[in-house]
């Protein structure tokens, strides 16, 4: 009975998909072509000209309804512009493109922005800011300065103790923008893709194999999922660990900060068994992984879950019990369910606001569906929300880690596949991954000569959003546990 | 004299973010514990000994190094840690860019491989630093 439910559900997402293709084929069937759908992301190229009228039926007309402007990706004189929005309803992403544009100046770009801001209000956020600076001057905390905040400098108005306005200045994280790459053999691509999330290296190269698998139509065995998940979350743990020991170190609670990393360290050596590196995998292979697991490595996993189980219920217990963390952290920089949805963040931090949305049990990607697990949600969206969902969510992947390996198939573990004679036609992909940041997506676009160019779209520019609207008239005392409980690090900005 | 009394117990500002980042926040934990050579982390490059270079880095991010290596008291010394930091230093940069005058302005002591470096190599440079006439 309950199989039937998610199979159900599945077929209801694949008919709305549907649906939403016929509609645009309907309204603006002439103006767009390279269409490509994936259930949940849609993608689409049209000219320059045809834009605005495209993303007004998208924003105003009821069969589509895609009110919120998720990502706007842009590469100055580089010919390259992609626009995402998102509707909750429909648990839908449409990305579009803009295709043989003019090459792209400074000023075009303002120009495209202020035209989107009479649309969506979010865009000015995708503009260039700089100039904020000069403005929001009355405090400045560089990057660095305090430990955790590696990405970014604070640029604050203020009015006595209280926060008028607030910059976060990414300037220094403007790295990782665009990657071309000429393969022979598309496993090599992996190694470079996985640098794209420096916290978990597995979601990049995840997203990308599926990518892939997708187009080329391949289906990896059973184990070889498993596995995959099973580094999924223990990655996942991995990340949310050193989140906790970030916000310890913010909030000085040195019992915690030594608990989480004496932790996180089994996790990483169980990682270590696994794939032969602490923080960056290279495991993922299309059509499978690289190696298979031993049975003894799986064993001492196993016993580790009940132990790790123990010891971050103590951590927990050191942040809900400690009045001082409590006071620093409850009703803090509340954001509530509107402000996270409007400004489109995604993972935890959406997560912590009441809203359930999860992309593990809303799209069919690995076999997530075979396993029994649920969506933790907070209530109010404070602070002391975004800290405890991540512990809800250590628990629940550690129950999913349990199954796993209770459930792990015997087989092969890849396809076998030659790499060098895989047949690589010109096609835009675009595949999407739940990572513990939030929603991590890749567009590829393969090219003639098998040239792969690939654009990351994370969800931290969502979060700066949210997290400069939560702090407009908050205390300057609560501006770092703020800042930090919003876990803004990744390099895929740009 | 000076120098190894400052060698004994050193203080170390990290630039940069990254996965070689996470490796050095391990060393620090209860497990590798680097405090027991006398090393602590500090977050003004006023109070640093050694600046560890780690990490991406675009102009801007390079610049702000410079800045913060100027800011720094004798005797300082640098380590360039991880695969990131090093491919920038390899290559050969013309004159009038900020890596010429990054690659100018600062000597590097001590360069650190791997992708990113266990946290057991980091620990080893700092005594490699130390061990240094």
């Amino acid at each position: 009975m309950e199989f039937e439910d998610k199979k159900n559900k599945n077929v209801v997402a694949n008919n709305l998909s549907e649906n939403v293709e016929r509609n645009l084929e309907y309204y603006f069937g002439t103006n767009i072509d390279s269409f490509y759908n994936s259930g949940r992301d849609i993608y689409f190229e049209t000219g320059y000209e045809d834009l605005f009228v495209i993303l007004d039926g998208l924003k105003n007309k009821p069969d589509f309804d895609f009110n919120i402007l998720s990502s706007v990706k842009y590469k100055e004189a580089g010919n390259f512009l992609l626009i995402s929005l998102f509707s909750f309803e429909k648990t839908i992403s449409i990305n579009i493109k803009v295709k043989n544009s003019i090459s792209f100046s400074g000023l075009d770009i303002k120009n495209l922005i202020i035209s989107l801001k009479k649309l969506f209000e979010n865009s000015s956020y995708f503009s260039d800011r700089d100039y904020l600076k000069d403005i929001y001057n009355d405090a400045v905390i560089f990057s660095q300065t305090p430990e955790t905040l590696d990405t970014f400098d604070i640029y604050l108005s203020l009015n006595d103790n209280t926060i008028k306005d607030i910059y976060l200045c990414d300037e220094i994280s403007r790295y990782n923008s665009r990657i071309t790459y000429e393969v022979k053999e598309i496993n090599k691509l992996i190694s470079m893709v996985n640098n794209l999330n420096y916290k978990a290296g597995i979601y990049p190269e995840l997203c990308f194999c599926l990518g892939i698998e997708s187009l080329l139509q391949i289906k990896p065995p059973k184990r070889s999922t498993y596995i995959r998940m099973l580094l999924c979350e223990l990655f996942r743990i991995n990340c949310h660990l050193s989140y906790i020991a970030d916000m310890s170190l913010v909030l000085g609670n040195m019992a915690a900060f030594n608990y989480a990393l004496t932790d996180k360290e089994k996790i990483l050596n169980s990682m270590e068994f696994i794939t032969g590196s602490r923080i960056i995998p290279n495991f993922i292979r299309v059509g499978g992984v690289k190696k298979d697991i031993e049975e003894n490595v799986l064993e001492w996993i196993f016993k580790l879950i009940p132990q790790a189980y123990k010891n971050i219920k103590r951590i927990e217990d050191l942040f809900t019990s400690d009045v001082i963390m409590l006071e620093k952290l409850r009703n803090s920089g509340t954001a509530n369910s509107k402000a996270a949805k409007e400004s489109c963040v995604t993972g935890p931090n959406l997560r912590a606001s009441g809203v359930r949305f999860d992309l593990r049990k809303t799209a069919n990607y690995l076999l997530y569906k075979d396993i029994a697990f649920t969506i933790p949600l907070g209530r109010v969206g404070d602070s002391f929300d975004r800290v405890l969902i991540r512990f809800k969510e250590i628990y629940q992947s550690l129950k999913i880690i349990n199954e796993i390996i209770e459930t792990m198939p015997l087989g092969a573990t890849s396809k076998m596949i030659n790499p060098l004679n895989l047949e690589l036609y010109p096609a835009r992909i675009i595949s999407a991954v739940e990572s513990p940041f939030g929603i991590f997506k890749l567009y590829i676009d393969i090219k003639e000569n098998r040239t792969i160019e690939i654009i990351p779209i994370g969800s931290t520019k969502n979060n700066i959003i949210l997290c400069e609207k939560t702090l407009r008239g908050c205390s300057f005392d609560e501006l770092l546990p703020v800042v930090s409980s919003f876990a803004i690090e990744s390099p895929e900005m740009y | 004299m000076r120098n190894s009394l400052i060698k004994s117990s050193l203080n170390i500002y990290i630039a940069g973010y990254g996965c070689c980042k996470q490796e050095i926040i391990a060393s620090s934990g209860p497990i590798y514990d680097v405090s027991r050579f006398g090393v602590s982390f500090v977050n003004y490059p006023e109070n640093a000994d050694v600046l560890v270079f780690q990490g991406f880095y675009n102009g801007k991010g390079l610049k702000k190094v410079i800045n913060i290596y100027e800011q720094m008291i004798f005797p300082k010394w640098v380590i360039a840690l991880g695969k990131c930091a090093l491919e920038s230093l390899s290559y050969e940069a013309e004159e009038n860019t900020i890596l010429y005058e990054f690659k100018k302005r600062l000597k590097i002591d001590v360069y650190v491989p791997g992708c990113p470096p266990r946290p057991e190599a980091f620990i080893y440079s700092l005594l490699k630093l130390i061990e240094k006439p």
